[in-house]
């Protein structure tokens, strides 16, 4: 995007770009100062998406770009809506990462109902719940704890206390000294982000392997070769079972 | 090729994954992102198949594997989409004899509008006479020379780690990508590209019935397995069922994909951002780079890529070539020196991959083509003992790998889903797994139709592939062209929902339905008799 552009735009699509891409703009600004905050404010969305992203991700989106006018929010046309809700009680649990969760829930109306007609009823609950295998039975059960929500809230990120590990997610309703399960999630598998530790035999020459194919921080890099990408976790647990 | 591997120093195993998601817009007599296909068929696609054409005349051997999604390849085979791409190489044909004339005089520029017109000359030329509105044909013919190795990815190019707690769903993006990579190429792929290489521990089983033999990784995707692996990404692994996974090399990806690090930064490379549609008066360019109100790019782009500065060098086609020339015997050199140090320490020959975004290669690095026609010019001719190989050949040599599970990963940022599960678009997946649950529901309750109610299930069927590809996530994120990949998800979404509605009412209103045939027309033979749940 040019400021050259942007002074090409009438006064009212300024303030309707400036409205939809939330850019703060004063009432009594004339053309060129809106046409300075408005550029400054899409360099500066535009530099922090190129550095959050990494290459792959920088060339895949090229792909996309046919017109730097994509970043003037100037497609005003009329919004399809969607159901906020399926009036259904559900709560499904996605891995993000191997630290992150994305759960998202909903609870039918006649269970809010109930629940909110009882004269007991205190909250509810997430149960974000760490087990030992697959499978919801007592014995499964190594920690918990609890977030509490409200009946509004329909989704949430939970960070995962521990990595290579089981979760699965449970709403509760609190009923006075009592609770009540009202949704119980599938069951993720947190994933690991380290080399897996040794099998205990000769790990020399696998040890050299895995750092020339660049996860480790002292590696010597090939001619044009850029070895310490950044980009992707990197953590090696050595053969003595620490991490770098 | 695939005789004497055994005793080589290293291996090279170049992929291109081609993909866009599908965009068609009969409605529209033009439409501003239908232009993602047409400039990827004129940069990347048709240039490429130029570049196979020129080795296979001057007899130069050279080995691809090429994933061709399935949205690009009919969109490729689309009628009304190649009309529209004539129409489009028509006009910039006419913004070329404009240039000519406006540069008069100048001959630098005059150099580079003269590049252009020949590039837009040769691309009408191929697309209309050689492949007569095929571009597919072109790469039938490399693959039955046994120069490419075509695959597929997923039907509408689904995350699929989003999609893990519905395997059907899964295996339904697998089968009918299958069923539209046998129908256009006559035989069924051996490997698969998993959208963004999104794997987690188990998608796998939903690939080995339909005889896929392979798919990739990024780096840490095998290098994170359950077991260390022996020969880190210098060998495949083989996940528990016998399916074989290539992990994505760093130095060789990175030298390529970085404009920084890598080739492509080079000043003598042509900028891609700089393009007369934003750079000359609207009387002038307005008929060529202005759509609904904006302008838009016109691929005429003059400079070099210079450096961090306002005032960019003209560009010289010429030097542009020559440094291409350049970076590929750099790039060979480099894997050679890879090769040589890795063999010391393998007990067979180490296979590099290196997995690209096809269109990377011109679109973007306009020289990417160039690239690749020295790389493997100079790979014949120079002297070195390795070879170019495709996963396939290499699975036969070497059919027994180590057996472990890789860990779930991506090649997006920070390794994982975060790209496609963010604060911007996870909304998506509470209405998109609600159409899984609904369509089952709909071929449980409507197990055999015929008539309307068919066409209505099978539209249901499309809209439900439509809605799932991880472009529009992807786009939402990285925020370039933010209200068009959101109105993408929810027309597919509330279409879905529609049709829903309307079947349990008993209620299909033709003409809506015929209007909606006629816009998202793909998978023309779909049977949506495939999403009946599995127990």
């Amino acid at each position: 995007m040019t400021k050259d552009r942007l002074r090409t735009l009438s006064v009212q699509e300024l303030a309707q770009i400036a409205e939809q891409g939330q850019i703060h703009v004063l009432q009594d600004m004339d053309k060129e100062a809106l046409v300075s905050v408005i550029f400054e404010a899409l360099e500066e969305e535009r530099l922090d998406r190129e550095e959050t992203n990494n290459l792959t991700i920088q060339i895949e989106a090229k792909k996309f770009t046919v017109s730097q006018d994509q970043e003037l929010f100037l497609d005003f046309g009329k919004d399809v809506e969607l159901p906020e809700r399926y009036e259904e009680t559900r709560l499904a649990l996605m891995l993000r990462d191997p630290s992150w969760v994305f759960c998202y829930w909903d609870i039918e109306d006649r269970i809010r109902n109930e629940l909110s007609s009882d004269p007991d009823y205190a909250g509810l609950v997430l149960r974000v719940i760490e087990l030992a295998a697959a499978d919801w039975s007592r014995d499964s059960i190594v920690d918990w704890f609890d977030i509490p929500i409200q009946f509004g809230d329909l989704s949430r990120y939970i960070n995962l206390p521990s990595e290579d590990s089981f979760y699965g997610i449970e709403i509760h309703a609190q009923l006075g000294e009592k609770e009540a399960l009202v949704a119980r999630s599938n069951i993720v598998s947190s994933s690991r982000d380290y080399v897996a530790p040794s099998r205990g035999d000769d790990n020399s020459i696998r040890d050299q392997l895995i750092e020339l194919s660049g996860f480790s921080t002292d590696v010597g890099a090939f001619p044009g070769a850029a070895y310490d990408d950044e980009e992707s976790p990197q953590r090696i647990i050595t053969v003595g079972g620490e991490r770098e | 090729m695939a005789n004497n591997l055994e005793g080589r120093q290293g291996l090279i195993s170049l992929v291109l994954h081609a993909h866009l998601p599908y965009v068609r817009h009969p409605e529209y007599e033009r439409f501003l992102e239908e232009n993602w296909f047409f400039e990827a068929v004129s940069e990347t696609y048709l240039p490429l198949l130029r570049m196979f054409r020129g080795l296979e005349a001057d007899s130069i051997p050279f080995r691809l594997t090429i994933s061709l999604s399935p949205t690009l390849t009919s969109m490729m085979e689309d009628q009304l989409l190649g009309e529209r791409y004539l129409a489009h190489l028509d006009r910039l044909l006419e913004l070329s004899e404009s240039e000519l004339s406006r540069l008069a005089g100048d001959e630098a520029g005059l150099t580079v509008a003269r590049m252009y017109r020949e590039l837009h000359r040769k691309n009408r030329e191929d697309w209309a006479d050689l492949y007569s509105g095929d571009i597919l044909d072109g790469f039938r013919h490399f693959q039955k020379l046994g120069n490419l190795e075509l695959i597929t990815t997923t039907a509408t190019h689904a995350f699929l780690p989003m999609y893990r707690e519905q395997p059907d769903m899964i295996r339904n993006q697998v089968l009918v990508a299958l069923e539209n990579h046998d129908r256009l190429f006559k035989a069924m792929p051996e490997g698969i590209w998993l959208p963004e290489c999104g794997y987690y521990p188990g998608l796998e089983n939903h690939l080995k019935p339909y005889g896929i033999k392979y798919f990739f990784s990024s780096a840490h995707g095998v290098l994170h397995a359950d077991e260390r692996p022996d020969y880190g990404v210098y060998a495949p692994l083989r996940t528990p069922n016998g399916i074989a996974v290539f992990a994505r090399d760093r130095a060789a990806s990175n030298a390529i994909w970085s404009a920084e690090d890598g080739f492509p930064g080079h000043p003598d490379y042509r900028d891609f951002y700089r393009d007369i549609g934003f750079d000359l008066p609207e009387e002038y360019i307005g008929p060529y780079a202005i759509d609904a109100g904006k302008r838009v790019n016109t691929g005429f782009k003059y400079h070099a890529i210079t450096g961090d500065t306002e005032q960019k060098a003209l560009y010289n086609p010429d030097k542009g070539r020559a440094r291409a020339r350049i970076d590929a015997r750099t790039f060979l050199t480099n894997r050679i020196r890879q090769c040589e140090a890795i063999s010391e320490i393998m007990d067979r020959p180490p296979v590099i991959s290196a997995p690209f975004d096809a269109e990377l290669f011109g679109h973007w690095w306009f020289e990417g083509p160039a690239f690749l026609d020295a790389f493997f010019r100079e790979f014949h001719t120079s002297e070195h003992e390795l070879a170019q190989v495709t996963p396939s050949e290499y699975l036969h040599v070497w059919p027994h790998n180590q057996v472990t599970r890789p860990a779930f990963s991506s090649w997006g940022d920070k390794g994982y889903g975060q790209v496609w599960l963010d604060g911007s678009n996870d909304w998506i997946y509470r209405h998109t797994h609600k159409m899984v649950e609904r369509m089952g529901e709909l071929v449980e309750r409507f197990p055999d139709e015929k008539g309307l109610k068919l066409r209505t299930l099978n539209q249901a069927a499309r809209e439900l592939l439509l809605s799932q590809a991880s472009d529009w996530p992807f786009v939402i994120k990285t925020g370039t062209t933010v209200p068009y990949a959101e109105r993408r998800v929810k027309n597919h979404i509330s279409n879905f929902n529609r049709i829903y509605e309307s079947l349990c009412r008993n209620t299909v209103k033709t003409e809506w339905l015929t209007k909606l045939e006629k816009r998202n027309n793909i998978f023309k033979d779909i049977d949506y008799r495939i999403f009946r749940p599995k127990r």
